[in-house]
């Protein structure tokens, strides 16, 4: 204990280059020996070592001031020669074994096994570490959704609002557990209320651009608000929401609806709110072959929304979808079939082979670009020539696509394509995920499923509320009777139909001389 | 069906060789529907020089006779207004759809 004392300081004398006359008394060790003695067991155990009187307590001057200046003193440079003082004296611990013995549960075994668990561990626990890092660091916006519907969940609070959240991607793991969407029963004794939510979901304002088929599987959907996305296409299981009161589809770059739109439209639907603009739809193009100028097509247009529904039958673009007299819609709703286009008729594969291309699917373009030519009523249903007779069996490619599709490893089939394998079927392999992932398509002709469409045409139906019989005062007013050309324009939505055979196209219709009643329904 | 039995009629019935030796014979009419087998039949390929006999060393047995089971599916729901759907095990979906592909069906 007596070696304990502080040794006095080594003087350095400049001129001899060699410590001074007052040599140490002791020999200054090389290094100090590792301290051997344990830790105490028991708080009540008097703590032996002199680590307990560690050299900082005599630093404690080092800090002045309030405790939020506080800097070590260092930091102003004052006290360097202070410093320079005590890095020279020796450090104040314990330099050799006490020789007391205490107990501890370190054993010869315990050490082997740590060598041993720490060698292989050590690579698998650092990765582990990494990507633990990495998700904490930025979790997703989908993360971030995901943990909202579970709050939705477990709160049943039925107005799911996920709007600007920079969601770009949805998939159908985050929407699923909505499905199971029970709501809260009420404590109040003798009261029954349905445990069936009325969900509404708003997914305003992000970046998506396509959906999850989950999203259209939430029957008890009644408010779906995909204002503000980047929406190219609407899958057609739109249609399965039944109980939708609210859809809202402004502000996307959509250029035409699927024609099972207006399954949202039937007798029994309540559907009650439609926003559909501003979008990129398509629009049609009237032929104005006969010498009768723009003014006749003007007047002609907006007749079109009004009563005179006269107007409505100039011959070459009058034809009535041959769906029309077998439903029925709901009374609040004008929907009347317009015009449609030509079909295009594809091959195996998707492409192009008879028909008028769509305009480009480019961002900003003008209006005039997006229009269409409407078919005339001597439309050639005739598909392009081929020398296999026409049938309406699938392509083997289709069928084997099919097949592709209903595995559940369809993500990852493309991995298994050969290196040197043709590109197409890369392509063929993404549309069939992307399409299972949306909900999948049917025919709008046989109502059979399909992957690769074989023929498509948009037709434009009129959808418009009718206005209540209370407010036809005010409907006829001079104001609301000058409907302009844009209401007209935008009355009509462009609906995609799309057929799995080049024998699914629409019906030759003759020119119906009667029944303007049904069309006015 | 695909048969590997005798040959009746040269012009009526095609022979498709798979790479490992099976011989699968269809309908003339019904394998036409493929436009690579239809050009093979006309002869402008190598593999057809002896006469109706069609030899895809890229399509094994098991993928052929699938192929050839199209054929006859195809040619039989030709004039049909409901189609039923074709069974393909899932394990074939990959190899088959190549073989689509390959023969332009």
């Amino acid at each position: 204990m007596a070696d304990d004392l502080p040794l006095p300081r080594l003087a350095w004398n400049p001129t001899t280059e060699s410590f001074s006359k007052n040599p140490p008394r002791k020999r200054v060790r090389p290094s100090s020996p590792p301290i051997s003695s344990d830790p105490p067991i028991f708080s009540s155990d008097d703590d032996p070592s002199a680590d307990n009187y560690s050299t900082q307590a005599r630093r404690k001057k080092k800090f002045r001031g309030p405790w939020y200046r506080q800097r070590p003193a260092s930091d102003e440079g004052s006290q360097d020669s202070n410093e320079h003082d005590q890095k020279k004296r020796r450090k104040f611990e314990r330099q050799f074994d006490s020789g007391v013995f205490m107990g501890s549960d370190g054993t010869d075994m315990d050490e082997s096994m740590e060598e041993f668990e720490s060698g292989p561990a050590s690579l698998p626990l650092r990765q582990s570490r990494v990507t633990r890092q990495s998700e904490k660091a930025a979790p997703t916006p989908e993360e971030l959704a995901r943990g909202q519907i579970q709050r939705c969940l477990e709160e049943g609070d039925e107005s799911i609002d996920l709007s600007s959240r920079g969601l770009t991607t949805l998939s159908n793991a985050t929407i699923r557990p909505l499905a199971t969407f029970t709501r809260v029963p009420p404590v109040t004794e003798g009261v029954f209320t349905r445990l069936e939510p009325k969900l509404k979901i708003f997914l305003a304002s992000n970046q998506l651009t396509t959906l999850p088929g989950e999203l259209f599987n939430l029957d008890r959907l009644t408010v779906l608000s995909l204002r503000g996305n980047q929406l190219r296409e609407l899958p057609p299981s739109v249609g399965k929401l039944s109980n939708l009161k609210e859809l809202n589809l402004s502000q996307n770059g959509l250029r035409y609806l699927p024609y099972e739109i207006l399954e949202l439209f039937s007798a029994r639907s309540r559907l009650n709110s439609l926003h559909l603009h501003p979008n990129l739809f398509h629009e049609p193009q009237f032929p104005a072959t006969e010498g009768e100028v723009k003014e006749e097509e003007v007047q002609y247009k907006i007749g079109l929304g009004n009563r005179t529904r006269a107007n409505l039958r100039r011959g070459a673009i009058c034809a009535v979808s041959p769906d029309q007299r077998r439903r029925s819609w709901h009374t609040q709703w004008r929907i009347t079939f317009q015009a449609r286009t030509e079909v295009r008729f594809l091959n195996i594969h998707g492409d192009l082979v008879k028909g008028p291309s769509l305009p480009a699917n480019t961002e900003g373009s003008e209006s005039s670009h997006n229009k269409i030519p409407v078919a005339e009523m001597s439309d050639s249903l005739e598909p392009p020539a081929s020398d296999n007779g026409l049938s309406r069996a699938p392509s083997l490619l289709e069928a084997a696509l099919a097949a592709c599709a209903k595995t559940t490893q369809l993500p990852f089939l493309a991995d298994f394509l050969p290196e040197d394998g043709p590109p197409s079927l890369r392509g063929l392999l993404a549309d069939a995920a992307e399409k299972k992932e949306s909900g999948g398509s049917k025919c709008t002709i046989c109502a059979r499923s399909f992957i690769i469409p074989r023929t498509e045409w948009i037709e434009w139906w009129e959808i418009a509320k009718v206005l209540e019989i209370n407010s036809t005062a005010s409907a006829a007013s001079p104001l609301r009777q000058m409907e302009n050309e844009r209401d007209v324009l935008e009355s009509m939505v462009p609906l995609m139909r799309r057929g799995c055979s080049w024998l699914c196209v629409p019906e030759k219709v003759t020119m119906p001389d009667e029944d303007p009643v049904a069309m006015d329904e | 069906m695909a048969s590997s039995s005798q040959k009746q009629g040269s012009s009526k019935y095609v022979t498709l060789i798979s790479s490992d030796g099976f011989e699968f014979v269809v309908l003339r009419e019904a394998a036409c529907i493929s436009k690579a087998i239809k050009k093979m039949l006309a002869g402008s390929f190598l593999e057809t020089k002896r006469g109706d006999r069609c030899h895809f060393e890229e399509i094994n047995g098991i993928v052929l006779e699938k192929v050839a089971e199209y054929f006859c599916y195809n040619h039989k729901n030709r004039n049909r207004e409901d189609v039923p759907d074709m069974e393909i095990p899932p394990e074939l979906c990959l190899e088959l759809l190549m073989a689509a592909d390959y023969l332009d069906t």
